[in-house]
């Protein structure tokens, strides 16, 4: 970030690179919308490209992007409180076509029955996820997917690392139940 | 289980962090793993996450990442470009210190030690001791005062004052004999001189019992001294041109004892401290800075200014004699003066003499008598 500020472009491409994929899994498991999520990706780094010339380094770089993904999630999950939710079945308006959530997600990487079982599961989930409350989700999501510490949570929602533990015992006690049903069946796959 | 909200139970918040930290080893806590060993809760959050593992994450499309790097090369920061140069250079040298309060101080403190050593050194600066250069700023001639001068204790003109004091009054002071005995072969090579001497050495007593002794060559007091030795001397003899040769005389022994090479020292010893010179030293530091001469012209030429010196000082002298004895109405002892001066040094009489306004009065009644 500091090369960049010296009007390095490479630097940024480093930092995109570095960053893109977990911020926008963060931001599409928030929002549960691929769009949306590409829409909130690319205002979250225009917005670190917009302040580069007066970031400091106060703090990582992580906690700083993170933050910014974080409140424009908020924002956007205000705004979106009064809308219908939008079902995971249903076609989503990509250009890129017609599809569900769950071939967006599912990683092809893994054998086809594990595909199968990592597709039912990421359905689930994503309805596990709206269950919460927004503030556990994101603190959920941050230390399971983002691998942040506590402490760098507490000061991307700026809570005491206590409420964020407790956010997450209450979160991971929700997940929990709701997908009890699929541990023994996470736990037959080799 | 419902959403309960922060309570701010201590257990229940250990017990929380203790969960997680098993749950979580990155996080760095330590934990007894025994003592959550079998908890059915920590197992449960253990398959939760084994299950999120096969979670597979979704990269986003080339065109968000494209359209973030055109914006990113088109925003991008301009360099800040430091100033160079040698002012730039110096101020990041001492930017450190500045921003440093207690490295400015130490810098300061530097600064201060290393002008004043500096100066110290050089000479600039002297630490006010009364020193024998100091008061010894004397031609050769006072080498005698300059030599008892650095011991107060001794004092010489003290000391030849104590011991005059004792021939005089008769009270001897056995000790203070002895121990002047130096001054006493001194004594004895100035009683060797004419009575006037004497004379003007007790009035000099005299003024020394009513004022303090001053060591050393203060020529100043000296000065004052002989003026006053030399104005009682001028009314106990007739004004005459032989006073003025008495006078002369008296002068005559003091110049000569401060003419005289150092090889007399005690000539100078119970002679009043010399009028002052016109800065034999300096004259004798320029003559060593500049380009050596002989000794002989060096002496001729110290003989030559201290008489035109001796000159000048003896006219302002007889000026201020001139001067008590117009406050006195002794108008002939004026007139007297004037002559004198007006021998001695002519350009002086018409100068200041004959401008004085305090002698306006005798000048005045002497040329109604016509004289």
């Amino acid at each position: 970030m500091l090369r960049y500020q010296q009007g390095e472009v490479r630097a940024f491409e480093v930092l995109l690179n570095r960053h893109r994929k977990p911020v926008f899994n963060f931001i599409l498991r928030f929002v549960q919308s691929r769009e949306l999520a590409e829409d909130l990706l690319q205002e979250s780094f225009l917005r670190v490209i917009k302040s580069a010339g007066n970031y400091q380094r106060q703090a990582k770089f992580t906690t700083w992007l993170y933050t910014i993904a974080r409140n424009l999630c908020v924002d956007q999950s205000r705004r979106a409180k009064h809308r219908k939710a939008q079902s995971l079945d249903a076609p989503m308006s990509t250009s890129e076509g017609s599809g569900s959530l769950l071939d967006v997600v599912a990683n092809n990487d893994l054998p086809s029955d594990r595909i199968a079982v990592s597709k039912e599961i990421n359905e689930k989930l994503q309805a596990a996820l709206a269950t919460l409350s927004e503030e556990q989700r994101e603190v959920f999501l941050m230390r399971e997917f983002l691998d942040m510490p506590f402490k760098q949570i507490s000061e991307v929602v700026n809570v005491p690392e206590n409420t964020v533990k407790s956010r997450m015992r209450y979160a991971l006690q929700k997940l929990r139940m709701e997908l009890e049903e699929f541990a023994d069946l996470s736990k037959a796959l080799p | 289980m419902s959403n309960r909200p922060d309570t701010g139970d201590a257990d229940e918040d250990k017990k929380t962090s203790d969960l997680l930290a098993l749950l979580y080893p990155d996080e760095g806590a330590e934990v007894d793993a025994s003592a959550y060993e079998g908890d059915e809760e920590l197992a449960g959050f253990r398959d939760l996450r084994a299950m999120l593992a096969d979670a597979s994450d979704e990269e986003p499309s080339a065109a968000v990442s494209n359209k973030l790097l055109a914006l990113a090369a088109q925003h991008a920061p301009k360099p800040k470009t430091e100033p160079r140069g040698v002012f730039a250079w110096l101020g990041n040298l001492m930017m450190p210190l500045v921003a440093h309060p207690g490295l400015a101080a130490a810098a300061a403190l530097v600064l201060v030690a290393g002008v004043a050593g500096t100066l110290y050194i050089k000479g600039d600066v002297q630490i006010a001791e009364p020193t024998a250069s100091s008061r010894g700023q004397s031609p050769e001639g006072e080498a005698a005062p300059a030599e008892i001068a650095p011991d107060p204790e001794s004092s010489a003109p003290a000391t030849a004052t104590l011991a005059e004091e004792v021939a005089d009054e008769s009270e001897n002071d056995a000790e203070g004999v002895v121990e002047q005995s130096p001054a006493d072969g001194r004594e004895r090579s100035r009683s060797a001189d004419s009575a006037a001497d004497k004379s003007k050495s007790k009035k000099r007593d005299e003024n020394r019992k009513a004022k303090p002794a001053v060591v050393g060559g203060s020529s100043g007091y000296g000065y004052q001294d002989s003026k006053s030795a030399e104005a009682e001397e001028e009314s106990e003899a007739p004004a005459r041109s032989g006073a003025r040769s008495d006078s002369l005389k008296v002068k005559d022994i003091d110049t000569r004892d401060l003419n005289a090479p150092s090889n007399n020292p005690s000539a100078g010893d119970f002679s009043a401290p010399p009028p002052p010179k016109a800065e034999p030293s300096p004259r004798k530091s320029t003559s060593t800075n500049s380009t050596p001469t002989a000794p002989s012209q060096d002496a001729d030429d110290d003989a030559k200014a201290e008489a035109k010196e001796s000159k000048a000082q003896q006219a302002t002298r007889l000026h201020e004699q001139a001067r008590i004895a117009a406050k006195n109405k002794d108008c002939t002892r004026v007139l007297a003066l004037g002559q004198q001066i007006r021998k001695l040094d002519g350009a002086y009489y018409d100068r200041k003499f004959l401008s004085d306004e305090a002698l306006k009065s005798c000048r005045a009644s002497a040329n109604k008598k016509g004289l």
